[in-house]
């Protein structure tokens, strides 16, 4: 179950980055995989109700601040949109978390969301302890690699539109 | 006809995207209020004359579905329209907004023209 909604949260991201912020990512393998120069931003979501666990994403500055230029249609490095890249990256998995557990669990099920929890100033040792982790999956974008994780209780039920 | 339109939201990124779908899908504003949530929204309608609400549901202070069970307490504010943009998928929570007299609901994310589409079909065509 665990590994199906690993690439579930991959694909789903996939999915809004493109549709929120018009740009492309490509899941890839973890080997060799080396963290981007500067610092990392690292952000949480918990969800509770029809079952509970997190979502974590731990992205390069210079991804989040490239992600918040395209949606707020910024040019790339306008000071705005640098101020605005933790919100703007927490937003986005928000929408990726939504999305997840609808095609996880279907409409029926009902969870309550957490704010986004978000860390700047993340470093490499921190984001190959990420990296490492069985159920941490990497998606490649603008030539950077952001890394999503997916922990869920015992009571989290999977439907089938997880694998599809 | 313009309208005074009223964004809801913690995140200071997607009120500023909402506004941005509101000028592309050229829907005629008159003025655009923002609050961070429910209770600055309360404050908002409390001195202004608000046409439309488009607010979140995860707020912090006051989540939505208060501040739209506030709304509707009052007499002066019950009228004024809600519509909901959130990531939730449940269609569960959708019919408990619409039964609390939300007036509709738009899933993140979402297109310029459905913010057109659903500001038209509560207020009425523009003259423009």
């Amino acid at each position: 179950m665990s590994e199906q909604l690993d690439h579930c949260v991959a694909r789903v991201f996939i999915k809004v980055l493109e549709d929120v912020a018009m740009m492309f990512g490509d899941e890839v393998q973890k080997h060799d995989l080396v963290p981007s120069p500067g610092g990392h931003i690292a952000i949480e979501i918990e969800f509770t109700g029809s079952g509970q666990g997190l979502v974590r994403l731990m992205a390069p500055e210079c991804v989040a601040a490239e992600i918040a230029a395209n949606v707020l249609g910024l040019d790339s490095g306008h000071p705005e949109a640098i101020e605005a890249m933790q919100d703007a990256l927490g937003e986005l998995l928000n929408v990726v978390v939504g999305q997840l557990l609808t095609e996880a669990c279907g409409t029926e099920a009902v969870f309550d969301l957490s704010a986004p929890s978000v860390r700047g100033n993340v470093g490499a040792l921190e984001w190959l302890g990420f990296s490492d982790l069985p159920g941490t999956v990497a998606v490649e974008a603008e030539d950077s690699v952001i890394l999503l994780g997916v922990e869920v209780s015992d009571q989290f039920r999977v439907g089938d539109g997880v694998t599809r | 006809m313009t309208f005074n339109l009223l964004l809801v939201d913690d995140s200071r990124t997607v009120r500023a995207v909402i506004k941005k779908a509101l000028r592309l899908a050229k829907v005629p504003t008159a003025e655009i209020f923002h609050a961070g949530n429910g209770q600055e929204a309360l404050d908002i309608i409390a001195e202004n004359w608000i046409d439309l609400v488009f607010a979140d549901i995860n707020m912090p202070v006051m989540n939505g579905v208060e501040m739209i069970e506030k709304l509707k307490e009052s007499e002066v504010t019950e009228s004024i329209p809600v519509v909901v943009i959130s990531t939730e998928g449940s269609t569960t929570r959708i019919e408990e907004l619409k039964q609390k007299g939300v007036s509709a609901y738009i899933r993140k994310p979402f297109q310029p023209e459905q913010l057109r589409d659903i500001v038209m079909e509560i207020l009425g065509e523009s003259d423009e």
